[in-house]
């Protein structure tokens, strides 16, 4: 175990070194001279050559790239990811001013997702072939296929606006927490019903399954108990990697309910060449999926005591 | 060269004939589900090759003394903001929505193919360096990545597909380069090696056939991912601008209206669902029949 | 005696995309309080379904007619809570493979301690506790439960079971772990037990282990046993009477011993026939022809009838009468073919036997005739639908060559021997490479130089993984093999046989290039060979391998007309050539032409093996390597391809490396073998003399525990299992458990010894 894990995160410095790489080079991914480019968002006019110069000199644009990049990284493994364009504001403390509201989302969202999705699931599996199967198959299909923006929408018109039960948008209270949570948590719901019932299924076929019913046990003990535990298995290393396309859905979720989290800031300093913002926003986002899948593969072993101590799942 | 090409064609022929009397398209077609994806498919196929010549309106075409109607008529799906007729504009949006997605695909499968392919037969230094190219792309989250990178190269359609593009390969790296291993390992590819089998020609006829079910299971799942992405983006506001008929930015632009024309909104949102929906039962499947471990069970029913 | 279970009539169905399957077909039998009763059969055939009706086990299978009385209650009919009752107390049941049947999650501990107390408080089961929930759970009751599971794993014969109650069952070996469902099963102490298949993924010396365990503690408890295999000496081992099933229905019971000398069935005379321990070394071994027909439509008549050659039209309808015999039970139409055997004992090969190895002329008659036979159109999948068609087509397509006459098989049998006295081909070919073992007989097989040798090859495989283990672990490794020094003559077969792990298969991948040695050489015809990948085309023809499972090694897209021309095309064949080969291969492994344009999964196992046999020798290899060629296979398919085997031996002179970990393959097809344990050689020498006359004392372990059709005698049986290859024991490694070591054999590797014609590895080799 303690041999895997070192060279588990052997592995994911090299990530995230390359991580860092990408987050850095995207700028130069901005046609045109970035910091002309940058100058005219800020000043809202051309900028002089002596502007521009400036600003290059105070940016450190003037040094060779490679110095440049090394200087980002070093400031960025001391927690210094810069300051915004605009506000010269620290990028750390507005990425830790929004990550609360993004994180109850997410917390919030996942509740949702499993509270549906590991009843619905065993319920499929259990009862395959059935009216339950299919409907809460045809069920999951239409959520996985749903764009969650408008699904949003739809529940503001629903709840807020015909019912009246719920606020619109805005973020701090639980009432305003219940409609996100549900649209980004029914997307990824209907993943892991998806995967629980697969997974179940498979599970349910096992020779073990039949050993603990021949022993005597009750179907209930035998689907919760023997199947269930392994099922889960595989479906934790997907929740686990499914935490990413919660962050990518909160975007889009925060910009339906106009609640300020990371998604907001960097829908917003993308359209304003905010590239500081973006930066830290990328590399921050980076880091914690990096962080997830090692925490992942970690619980994994745990779980399923198969898994060699030594060797890569993949 | 003439009879590779004489084998090629014979291949062709079995092949066809294989998939006429075979079991596979029976097992497809006996699912309802899969029927009402290859139907959904179908219809979004045919109204996004002939949508423009049938729609009703010209799709910027403004008619301000109508605007936000309800459903009627003249207008099964109403007009909008600008009085445009939203029906026409959701025929041309198809056009655009599943070409973009296919060429988006198209893009992710044959590089990530590529590099999986690339990654399983060199092993070694080569194998280790492109995953950990994979493993980097993959720390993203996918259209978090494609946002900055669609953000940073200015608000397209064009930059949109570039950016879901670069974003989506690395899966098909993974999966092509594990079944490429695993396939690899298989006694019959060694059977092939030990009778003195050449290299390229147990790539191309011992690995690519076992590899490719999967890829394209995943990829006709993927057509629904990239037309969720390409409208999310766009409902951001960073690929189609106004006035281009794009099914996300349609949303975008009905989303101050929920109130007064809830049309707006739903008419896209529904053509989206439906189109993804439909790519995926598709998808779903093609999975039971090309899926490796279901053609075992097939093997073994027989 | 009071029956405990009584099944009658029992019809089990599975639902299939052809319709439903029968199978279990009218099955009737009973088993009395105490009684250990053996249910013998092809795979296929319904055993394994029977079991699982009894316990109540229906999916995927469902019980459509007939009633198993268990205890009173009727299984079909019984409630869940019933169900549940009769688990939990009257029956239980142990399954096939053990690395399956117990739930990898949990403990050992966990598993038998939950069947525990489902025997207790059956009543009483709360989710809650089960799953441990903190509150919920009743702690103490656990811990009880546990303390006890500890004392059933001793029962079961787990050693030190302090420690491993706290074991996954992937860190036990797949004989603790059949123990340890042995364990979950006795745990309930049931009135009834049914072992399904207990031993057959284990090794030989295992499996007496096993055997011999369930006896004892079915004995001391009087439990009643019914045990499942298709291993007729695995019955005979343990069983008071025996029941053979046939595609679904039974075909005759009677006590073992009656079952075993006198069998009146013509299937149960079939069984016997086919079961190699039957015949001695070289014989050609009598096989079924056809396989167990899949019944997927209603249909009357003996399920047999098709493959018996007793058979008459009117065995093809009607139903099958089941005649009262004095000691048991047949069910068969045709008294002449139930008659006692007195004039024809089973043990030789009369040649008017049911089941004899030649196309009988009434079964050649049939297969020409197939289109008029009631039964041919009738059935479903490709070949199960006509039972005769392989055999018959195999014979009538492959003309006399492959099915020579029998004065003329017998003049070749006994050429052989005559080429071979004992003393000369059993000497060793390093000891003395002029000797002449060409089984052919052919006096140009004296040469200088083995075709194959092997010198001093060792084998080494590191442990380390991943770049970092490589740069700060320190390193481990694997001795797979160990300086093995062997050779193999022109037209001579040499088996290789061990236990799994033992090496063998490491040292075929040697051979053919899939490995290459950490030490030492490999030379084909002189010349030291590389990897394969590093072989020229011409030198990888000069070998041809057949792999141990027939479907995997063969490219599933490809029909076997593709196959067959893959090694002819890397040789750069032209059409004509690749034409004409094509036909001769097929005859020559005794596939009807039409089966070229066929996809592997539409063909047999045997057949799927036939291609590959003929894919290895394609190019006419000088060396054929066999890595366990029928184990994958039924034991009637298994004496077809062993069939198959001599044949082309015999015609192609072909020089070969059998391997296998079943002495009986490979006593009936080497010329010499090699015993190997823990990667090193323990003995080498001439088939016959080795079997008869073992010098190693891990070759006299492995030779008792083969169980025999005589039953009684009580093997010699190895302690423990096997070291690991890791590290390895000092010494002789095979000393931690052999029963003449003593204090020399832990410190000094004993050096090879000459005993008679044989090689022994041994300090203290046995000789008579």
């Amino acid at each position: 175990m303690y041999n895997y894990l070192v060279s588990r995160l052997a592995t994911s410095v090299v990530v995230l070194f390359g991580v860092s790489l990408v987050t850095y080079g995207l700028v130069f991914l901005t046609p045109g001279d970035p910091a002309r480019t940058i100058l005219t968002q800020q000043l809202e006019r051309q900028p002089s050559q002596n502007e521009v110069d400036a600003f290059r000199a105070e940016q450190g644009f003037d040094e060779p790239i490679p110095i440049q990049y090394l200087g980002w990284l070093s400031d960025a493994l001391r927690g210094d990811l810069g300051t915004s364009y605009y506000t010269d504001t620290a990028v750390t403390t507005l990425v830790l001013e929004a990550l609360p509201a993004t994180l109850e989302l997410a917390a919030a969202s996942m509740v949702v997702a499993l509270a549906l999705a590991i009843p619905t699931g065993v319920l499929s599996a259990v009862n395959r072939g059935t009216t339950v199967d299919y409907a809460s198959q045809i069920g999951a299909l239409i959520g996985v296929s749903m764009p969650n923006f408008w699904l949003g929408y739809l529940l503001i018109m629903v709840f807020a606006l015909v019912l009246g039960v719920l606020p619109v948008a805005g973020a701090g209270s639980f009432a305003q927490l219940v409609l996100p949570a549900i649209t980004l948590g029914t997307g990824m719901a209907a993943v892991v019903t998806r995967l629980v019932r697969t997974s179940m299924l498979e599970v349910l076929e096992e020779p073990y399954v039949d050993t603990a019913r021949s022993k005597g046990l009750r179907e209930r003990i035998v689907v919760y108990k023997h199947a269930l535990r392994n099922a889960l298995v595989p479906v934790v290393t997907i929740v686990g990697l499914q935490f990413g396309s919660l962050l990518n859905g909160a975007v889009v979720v925060e910009i339906v309910f106009q609640r300020p989290g990371l998604g907001m800031l960097l829908v917003d300093a993308v359209f304003d060449r905010n590239y500081p913002v973006v930066q830290g926003i990328a590399l921050f986002t980076g880091v914690v999926f990096v962080a997830t899948n090692l925490l992942v593969d970690v619980t994994y072993r745990y779980l399923d005591p198969r898994v060699a101590l030594g060797g890569e799942t993949a | 060269m003439s009879e590779s090409n004489g084998a090629l064609e014979a291949g062709v022929r079995r092949r066809y004939r294989s998939i006429r009397d075979s079991r596979t398209v029976a097992t497809v077609l006996s699912n309802p589900l899969n029927v009402a994806g290859a139907v959904i498919v179908a219809t979004v196929t045919a109204a996004a090759v002939v949508g423009p010549t049938v729609a009703p309106y010209e799709p910027a075409s403004q008619d301000l003394a109508n605007r936000l109607q309800g459903p009627s008529l003249a207008h099964p799906f109403g007009t909008d903001q600008l009085g445009r007729d939203v029906f026409s504009r959701l025929l041309y949006g198809a056009r655009l929505s599943l070409g973009i997605a296919v060429v988006v695909t198209a893009i992710r499968l044959v590089l990530g193919t590529t590099i999986g392919l690339v990654a399983g037969y060199a092993g070694g230094w080569v194998d280790e360096f492109l995953m950990r190219l994979v493993d980097v792309q993959l720390a993203f989250p996918g259209l978090i990545l494609a946002l900055v990178i669609a953000g940073v190269l200015g608000p397209s359609l064009r930059n949109v597909m570039i950016a879901l593009a670069v974003v989506g390969w690395a899966s098909y790296a993974r999966l092509v380069r594990g079944s490429v291993l695993s396939t690899k390992e298989r006694e019959f590819v060694r059977a092939a090696q030990l009778m003195g089998v050449s290299w390229p020609r147990i790539a191309v006829r011992h690995l690519l056939p076992n590899v490719a079910g999967p890829v394209v299971v995943l990829a006709t799942l993927n057509v629904g991912t990239v037309i969720l992405g390409t409208a999310g983006l766009s409902f951001i506001g960073l690929g189609a601008q106004p006035p281009t008929p794009e099914w996300g930015t349609m949303l975008s632009a009905g989303r101050h209206h929920l109130r007064d024309a809830w049309w707006i909104v739903n008419a896209p949102g529904v053509a989206i669902m439906l189109t993804v929906l439909g790519f995926n039962l598709l998808g779903d499947g093609l999975r039971d029949v090309l899926d490796p471990k279901q053609e075992a069970n097939l093997e073994r029913s027989t | 005696m009071t029956d405990i279970l009584t099944v009658e009539n029992l019809h089990t169905q599975f639902r299939t995309r052809e319709g439903p399957v029968r199978a279990v077909d009218g099955a009737s039998f009973d088993v009395a309080e105490g009684e250990t009763v053996g249910i013998v059969g092809e795979s296929g055939c319904g055993k394994s379904v029977t079991a699982r009706s009894i316990v109540g086990l229906q999916s995927p299978g469902e019980i459509v007619r007939g009633s198993i009385r268990l205890d009173g209650v009727n299984v079909p009919d019984a409630t869940d809570r019933q169900l549940r009752r009769l688990r939990g107390e009257t029956v239980s049941i142990s399954f096939q493979d053990p690395s399956r049947a117990l739930n990898p999650v949990f403990d050992v501990g966990e598993q038998i301690a939950e069947s525990l107390r489902v025997h207790d408080r059956p009543e009483s089961q709360g989710l809650l506790d089960y799953l441990h929930a903190p509150l919920f759970s009743r702690r103490s009751a656990w811990r009880e439960s546990r303390e006890r599971a500890v004392e059933l794993m001793e029962q079961v014969g787990i050693a030190s079971p302090e420690d491993r109650v706290d074991a996954y069952p992937h860190e036990l070996s797949g004989g603790m772990r059949q123990r340890a469902g042995l364990a979950i099963a006795m745990a309930s102490d049931p009135d009834l037990l049914i072992a399904d298949e207990p031993t057959t993924a284990l090794d030989t010396t295992t499996q007496a282990r096993i055997l011999e365990r369930l006896r004892r503690l079915t004995d001391e408890r009087g439990t009643a046993l019914l045990l499942i295999s298709h291993d007729l000496g695995v019955v005979a081992d343990v069983c008071d009477r025996v029941v053979v099933m046939y595609a679904g229905q039974v075909m005759e019971t009677g006590p073992t011993e009656r079952v075993l000398e006198d069998p009146r069935h013509p299937y149960t005379r079939a069984l016997l026939e086919c079961s190699l321990r039957n015949g001695d070394g070289k014989r050609r071994l009598p096989t079924i022809e056809g396989t167990v027909p899949e019944r997927t439509d209603e249909r009357s008549g003996c399920p047999f009838a098709p493959r018996c050659s007793s058979a008459t039209d009117a065995c093809l309808t009607g139903e099958v009468p089941t005649v009262e015999l004095e000691e048991g039970t047949a069910a068969c139409g045709e008294p002449i073919a139930l008659a006692p055997s007195d004039d024809a004992p089973p043990n030789d090969a009369p040649p008017n036997n049911a089941l004899s190895s030649e196309p009988t002329p009434r079964a050649a008659g049939r297969s020409s005739g197939r289109t008029t036979s009631p039964l041919s159109a009738a059935e479903g999948p490709p070949e199960a639908s006509d039972p005769l068609r392989q055999g018959g087509d195999a014979f009538a397509e492959s003309g006399p060559r492959d099915a020579p006459s029998k004065p003329e098989r017998a003049r070749s049998a006994s050429d052989r021997s005559s080429a071979e006295p004992n003393g000369g081909f059993g000497r060793d070919s390093a000891a003395d490479p002029d000797r002449a073992p060409n089984s052919s007989g052919s006096s140009e097989s004296d040469r200088a130089t083995p075709l194959v040798a092997l010198e001093g090859v060792s084998k080494r495989f590191s442990l380390d993984d991943g770049l970092l283990d490589r740069v700060v672990g320190e390193s481990r490794e694997l001795r797979a093999v160990d300086d093995v020094t062997l050779e193999i003559a022109e037209g001579e077969t040499v088996g290789l046989v061990g236990e799994s792990g033992s090496g063998k298969s490491t040292l075929a991948d040697l051979v053919t290039g899939l490995e290459t040695p950490t030490s030492g050489a490999v030379r084909l015809d002189g010349v030291a060979v590389g990897a394969a990948d590093g072989r020229s085309a011409d030198e990888l023809a000069e070998v041809g391998v057949i792999f141990q499972n027939p479907r995997s090694s063969l490219n599933p897209r490809l029909t076997v007309e593709q196959t067959l021309a893959e090694p002819m095309l890397a040789q750069g064949w032209d059409e004509r050539r690749r034409r004409q080969r094509l036909d001769r291969l097929l005859e020559l492994v005794g596939l009807p032409e039409r089966h070229a344009n066929r996809h592997p999964h539409e063909l047999s196992g045997g057949q799927v093996q036939r291609v590959a046999i003929a894919r290895a020798i394609a190019l006419d290899p000088q060396l054929v390597v066999f890595d366990e060629p029928v184990s994958a296979l039924d034991v009637s398919v298994q004496a077809r391809i062993l069939n198959l085997l001599s044949d082309l031996q015999r015609e192609l002179e072909l020089t070969s490396l059998v391997i296998s970990h079943d002495l009986d393959v490979i006593e009936h097809v080497a010329d010499r073998v090699a015993v190997m344990y823990l990667g090193e050689l323990m003995e080498v020498g001439p088939t016959d003399r080795v079997f008869e006359q073992p010098s190693h004392p891990y070759t006299v372990a492995l030779l008792d525990a083969i169980p025999s059709l005589d039953g009684g005698d009580s093997p010699i049986q190895l302690e423990g299992a096997a070291p690991s290859p890791i590290d390895a024991p000092s010494g002789c490694p095979f000393h931690t458990r052999c029963p003449d070591a003593d204090s020399t054999c832990a410190e000094t590797e004993p050096e090879w010894m000459d005993v008679g014609p044989v090689r022994s590895k041994c300090h203290f080799p046995r000789e008579r």
